[in-house]
């Protein structure tokens, strides 16, 4: 588990991995999406591009989240999946991005800790002597 | 521990326990337990402590008489004396107590003890057994808790013995904000502490019989299993080395069902938890090993830090719900005590072990706090006095301590009697004709005297019983040098000084509250059983809500005794002002920033605040990771892949008809209008349905950008 969330500068980072040998250490100043708008002021023409920007930065937390390593290969697999959705014209691209996503990226299955050992049950005596 | 399956939620709890690294079990290893004739010492001390005990309440009570103006002539002063010599007793044994503990540990320990008789025994050589560590928990701080649960594990791993032990959170929180935090960190704690399989959860469904149902729910399904359990309360913490240590006491002892450590107050930070660690760590010793002196193998159970026989515990200790009255009917609220003469009675020993260190556990950081747990054992003591007349074949030493817990609490409302009879006294003194023949068909006149110098020497000497034990501690550190362990002669004198000073204020604030803690359990009215609250100080507000009663009945006390006599109004000064002064004591006394600053000049210092302390620093650690609210903890169980996952496998299954209707929505209602659209109660169903969290979490990752998960979702991003 992890508890750092990843911030939009992570997917300008992610996305400027792709045509840089090394997908690490992306400085904040160079993420385009450093000030990535909210959904209170989403509208107009740049309705697309917020979305993109969300279906980006949603699909690479879950991923992060979920234990997956971000890479240049994870990150090419989820930007062709967008290309796919958009190309598509698909109305809602978030939701199915998500349904979509587990299918492309293999999710780790994390080995959770067994909350109990096995039950012998047994009996509580009163000492009705 | 090997391979662990993943079942789905209803087989959750079929998980195999490897058993290839499976202990030495007790049968595997023959005890040759040394012989030895406690009961013959002990009821020799007894005999001594009685006789001591009596003969001093004997001659304090015939003084008391002589200093009465009618000699115990009239009614109120038969009453007044009968009350003095009961409250007198209890004193007396109190300072028998600590004398007999002070000489004990001046001449290195008692030789009756358990760890004196292995005191040269090559421990190593004793194999351990399984054992479970359970804490019980309900609604406790979670950083705090399972820090120490935590600490206490990596303690245990320092010793390489960790492989004979297992450690089990008990919860029965209801506020999902408290065990969805629980579970989320337990499953923390088990990535860090590499820990699968070998620490473990369970929430209660139905939390009944308080605590003690909680461990009789873990001994049923899986007590079985382990030849010993160690039970911690919430703020508990023992080192490794005493964890291995007391299961090899028991191995050599196979009669000891229970045995009971001395737990030390650490972590205070408040100036009322200081001045209580302190006392605890000063004053504690003598009387401990006084206590233990005197009990031997007949000791008490304090429900936490002690370890008991599993098996024999689940034979005898089960706590039947009692068949009486009002407060006689229903679950034993206090079940520790019980439990220790349940055990007893079924031949097996239960033992103090003041000699056992590195065990600790917290105090309450305000008066408030600490009357409020007062309050649940004012009701539990005082449930005993049943147990105590009507049980069967208890041991008498049991009988005694039950007596002596509910004396506890009746003190209070005696102390108060006594104080109203005097009270009365004076009046009729002051206000009535001399009665020359109190006594009827008496021919001989009494002269009613009043000699208030002999009334200031019995109060002279009454006090002197009560303080004289914290002076005799206070030498016992300084012989055995540990002052500068206490901030060093000046600061531990000073200290001392405080704490009388302190504990006199405190007095009889504590006698009005426990006086009424006493009377509303005898009539039976319900109690909430909540945790403690460790942390917050005290309100003005909430102080002078709280004691404003006692106030205005000591000031009206006090007007009607200078009213009446100035000599009686001076005689109620040391009782009056301190309930006059009763909310800025609560107040001040709950300050942090109070106590440290009395930290800061070295006043109430105790060696653990000197030393470092490893096993301390380790549970200080926090293992909370996100804010601890109900909104930040539910959007997180719902969004985070991985703890979804969590809480899905701790969560049930399988609603149907209406409930599986009134889920989805329920489920609805939060992906529209989020958590802010549910009850608490709606909260919990969800977070502990399986199904739910997982259409929760599916539904809130596919929400659209505008929707609340969305913006949720935006949020968590961007933070």
């Amino acid at each position: 588990m992890s508890s750092t969330s990843l911030h939009a500068d992570h997917v300008g980072g992610a996305v400027m991995a792709l045509s840089q040998p090394e997908n690490s250490a992306i400085p904040l100043e160079n993420s385009r999406l450093s000030n990535a708008r909210t959904p209170d002021n989403i509208g107009g023409p740049d309705n697309v591009q917020v979305i993109v920007e969300m279906a980006l930065l949603r699909a690479f937390e879950y991923l992060h989240s979920s234990g997956v390593v971000i890479n240049k290969a994870v990150s090419l697999t989820v930007l062709r999946l967008i290309d796919e959705l958009l190309s598509a014209d698909h109305p809602d691209l978030l939701a199915v991005m998500m349904q979509k996503l587990p299918e492309r990226i293999t999710l780790p299955h994390p080995q959770l800790p067994p909350s109990f050992p096995l039950i012998q049950r047994a009996s509580i005596g009163y000492d009705q002597r | 521990m090997s391979e662990h399956t993943t079942h789905n939620h209803s087989t959750i709890e079929t998980f195999v326990i490897d058993t290839s690294s499976e202990p030495i079990s007790a049968s595997a290893f023959t005890p040759s337990p040394k012989k030895s004739y406690w009961r013959v010492h002990i009821a020799l001390r007894r005999f001594l402590l009685t006789s001591l005990v009596v003969g001093q309440t004997a001659v304090g009570s015939f003084y008391m008489t002589s200093v009465l103006p009618y000699h115990g002539g009239t009614t109120i002063e038969k009453s007044l004396i009968a009350l003095f010599a009961i409250m007198f007793l209890w004193i007396s044994v109190g300072f028998w107590m600590a004398i007999t503990g002070f000489i004990i540990r001046r001449f290195g320990g008692d030789s009756q003890s358990l760890m004196q008789r292995y005191r040269n025994h090559p421990w190593e050589c004793v194999p351990l057994a399984k054992t479970a560590i359970v804490m019980p928990i309900y609604h406790e701080d979670v950083d705090r808790t399972l820090g120490g649960l935590s600490a206490v594990y990596r303690s245990l791993a320092q010793t390489g013995q960790l492989a004979h032990f297992d450690f089990f959170i008990l919860s029965d929180s209801r506020d999902p904000k408290f065990w969805l935090s629980e579970q989320a960190t337990w499953y923390r704690l088990c990535c860090e502490l590499k820990a699968f399989g070998k620490l473990f959860y369970r929430r209660r469904v139905l939390n009944m019989n308080y605590k003690s149902g909680n461990i009789a729910d873990f001994l049923r399904r899986v007590g079985k299993g382990y030849v010993y359990t160690v039970v911690l309360d919430a703020d508990s913490l023992m080192a490794g080395e005493t964890l291995v240590k007391m299961v090899r006491l028991m191995q050599l002892e196979p009669k000891v069902g229970i045995l009971q450590t001395n737990p030390t107050l650490v972590n205070a930070r408040s100036l009322l938890a200081r001045t209580q660690q302190f006392a605890n760590q000063v004053y504690g010793p003598l009387f401990s090993t006084g206590l233990a002196a005197f009990q031997g193998g007949e000791a008490v159970y304090w429900g936490h830090n002690a370890i008991i026989r599993t098996q024999e515990f689940m034979r005898h200790c089960g706590l039947k719900r009692l068949t009486g009255k009002g407060l006689f009917k229903g679950a034993i609220s206090s079940h520790d005590f019980v439990e220790a003469a349940y055990i007893a009675r079924a031949g097996y020993e239960v033992w103090l072990e003041p000699e056992l260190t590195a065990t600790y556990e917290e105090t309450p950081p305000s008066l408030k706090d600490e009357l409020a747990r007062d309050k649940r054992w004012a009701k539990g003591n005082l449930q005993h006095i049943y147990l105590l007349l009507f049980a069967k074949r208890l041991r008498f030493a049991h009988r005694m301590a039950f007596l002596n817990g509910v004396m506890s609490y009746i003190a209070s409302p005696l102390w108060l009697a006594f104080l109203i009879l005097t009270t009365l006294e004076t009046t009729y003194l002051v206000l009535r004709t001399i009665n020359y023949f109190p006594q009827e068909h008496s021919l001989f006149p009494v002269w009613p005297e009043w000699h208030p110098e002999w009334a200031l020497q019995l109060a002279i000497g009454t006090l002197g019983l009560l303080f004289f034990p914290k002076i005799l501690a206070l030498v016992d550190v300084l012989v055995s040098g540990r002052r500068k362990a206490f901030g060093g002669f000046f600061c531990l004198k000073i200290s001392v000084l405080l704490e009388m000073i302190f504990s006199t204020l405190l007095a009889p604030i504590r006698m009005l509250s426990h006086t009424r803690y006493v009377i509303e359990a005898l009539f039976n009215v319900s109690l909430r059983w909540a945790g403690q609250n460790r942390s917050n100080e005290t309100r003005w507000l909430a102080a002078i809500i709280d004691q404003g009663p006692g106030t205005l009945i000591a000031l009206a006390w006090s007007g009607f005794a200078w009213w009446l006599d100035p000599m009686f109004f001076y005689w109620s000064l040391p009782i009056a002002i301190p309930l006059a002064l009763a909310a800025p004591t609560t107040v001040l006394l709950s300050r942090v920033n109070i106590g440290q600053w009395f930290k800061k000049y070295r006043l109430f210092i105790t060696p653990e605040e000197k030393q470092t302390n490893e096993l301390l620093t380790m549970s200080n650690q926090p293992v909370l990771t996100t804010s601890f609210t109900s909104r930040a903890v539910f959007v997180e169980a719902i969004l985070h892949p991985l703890l979804n996952q969590v809480h899905q496998q701790l969560a049930r299954s399988a609603h149907r008809g209406q409930k599986q209707k009134y889920l989805l929505a329920c489920c609805q209602r939060c992906l529209t209008q989020g958590i802010e659209g549910l009850t608490q109660k709606q909260m919990t169903m969800l977070a502990s349905h399986k199904e739910s969290l997982a259409l929760l979490h599916r539904e809130a990752w596919q929400a659209d950008v505008s929707s609340y998960w969305g913006k949720e979702l935006t949020r968590r991003l961007q933070s």
